[in-house]
C-alpha cells in the first residue's frame, strides 16, 4: 500500500443506512474490505467511490468496530497461532477488557461483525469474552445466561453430572 | 437484534431466562471457536447444559478425557485432547496440569499402538516413567 494510499478514506454504509469515514489505515484490519478493496482495483485509487455497504452491520455495532480497529490498527502483526499455542484466555488487555463491557446482545453481534469483515484479533478477543462469561458457572449459571434448555430427563442429567463430577475434585 | 440471530434462535420461554440472547444465536462454526477458547472444566460444565451442548463440545478440540495414571500419586489427573480428525491418526494432542486446573501445556505426540480403540496402555515415559492410561470416561 502506498503512503497515498494509507492516508485516505473509505467509506462505509452501516445497514441502517450510516455512513462512517474510515481512514484506510484502520480499516486495513478487515480482511473482507481489504479483499473487496483489491478485487474492484481499488486499493490504490485516491477516491475510492461510493460508500462500501456493510450489510450485515448496524451503525452501533460498525461505530464499536471502527473504535476497536482505530486502537489496534498499530499493533504488530500477531505471529500465526496454529493449534498447538498455549490456549489462554486471560490475555486479553485491559483496553479489549474495558471496550468488550457490552451487554451480550451487542457481544453477539460485535462477534458476527468481527466474522462478516474478518477481523481475526476483534473476533478472538471477542470469543474469548464469551468463554471467560461461561468460566466459573454451574451448568445451570451457564444455562441462564445463554438461555440454553435443558433437554435432559433427570435421568440423563444425573448420569451426565456423574460422568463429569471428576473435574469438580 | 439482527435477522440471523433471532433466526437461530431456540424456543424457549419469555419467563425462564434474564437474557434475551440465546447461546444459539451465534452461527455453529462461531460456537465452535468459542468452545476452544474455553478451558477443560469449564468444557465439562458446558457439556452439562443440554443435548447440543454435550454434542458442541465432544467435537470441541479442547474435549477433555479422564485418564487416570499409575504412579503419579493419588488425584493426578492427566486430561486428555483429541480432536474428531485425531481419532483417524495415529497422532493426538494432550494436554496437562502442572498444578491443578490453570497453566496448560499442548504438544503433540505419537500414539505408538492406536486401534480402534483408546482404552489401549499407552508410553508416557518421556513424561512420567511407564504411565498407563487404563481408563476412559467419555
Amino acid at each position: 500500500m502506498t503512503d497515498a494510499a494509507q492516508e485516505r478514506s473509505i467509506k462505509l454504509l452501516s445497514s441502517d443506512n450510516e455512513t462512517f469515514q474510515v481512514p484506510r489505515n484502520v480499516i486495513r484490519l478487515s480482511n473482507t474490505i481489504n479483499t473487496l478493496l483489491q478485487d474492484l482495483g481499488l486499493d490504490d485509487e485516491e477516491d475510492a467511490g461510493d460508500a462500501i455497504p456493510v450489510q450485515n452491520v448496524t451503525s452501533t455495532i460498525l461505530k464499536k468496530v471502527i473504535a476497536w480497529c482505530q486502537h489496534h490498527h498499530e499493533d504488530p502483526v500477531a505471529a500465526d497461532d496454529s493449534d498447538s499455542r498455549e490456549k489462554r484466555t486471560d490475555d486479553i488487555s485491559s483496553w479489549d477488557v474495558e471496550f468488550l463491557k457490552v451487554d451480550q446482545g451487542t457481544l453477539f453481534e460485535l462477534i458476527l461483525a468481527a466474522n462478516y469483515l474478518d477481523i481475526k484479533g476483534l473476533l478472538d478477543v471477542s470469543c474469548k469474552t464469551v468463554a471467560n462469561m461461561i468460566k466459573g458457572k454451574s451448568p445451570e449459571e451457564i444455562r441462564r445466561t445463554f438461555n440454553i434448555k435443558n433437554d435432559f430427563t433427570p435421568e440423563e442429567e444425573e448420569q451426565i453430572r456423574k460422568e463429569n463430577a471428576w473435574c469438580e475434585d | 437484534m439482527s435477522r440471523s440471530m433471532s433466526q437461530n434462535r431456540q424456543e424457549i420461554k419469555e419467563d425462564e431466562y434474564p437474557y434475551s440472547t440465546s447461546w444459539f444465536d451465534i452461527p455453529e462454526e462461531l460456537r465452535e471457536m468459542i468452545i476452544n477458547e474455553m478451558d477443560p472444566k469449564t468444557i465439562l460444565r458446558f457439556k452439562q447444559c443440554s443435548k447440543l451442548c454435550a454434542e458442541e463440545a465432544r467435537r470441541s478440540k479442547n474435549s477433555v478425557y479422564k485418564i487416570e495414571i499409575n504412579n503419579t500419586g493419588k488425584g493426578t489427573h492427566i486430561c486428555f485432547h483429541l480432536t474428531n480428525e485425531n481419532l483417524e491418526c495415529p497422532h493426538f494432542r494432550y494436554s496437562f496440569s502442572e498444578s491443578g486446573w490453570g497453566k496448560w501445556k499442548t504438544t503433540t505426540i505419537r500414539h505408538e499402538k492406536v486401534h480402534d480403540t483408546y482404552w489401549e496402555s499407552c508410553d508416557f515415559s518421556f513424561l512420567f516413567a511407564q504411565c498407563f492410561i487404563y481408563r476412559r470416561i467419555e
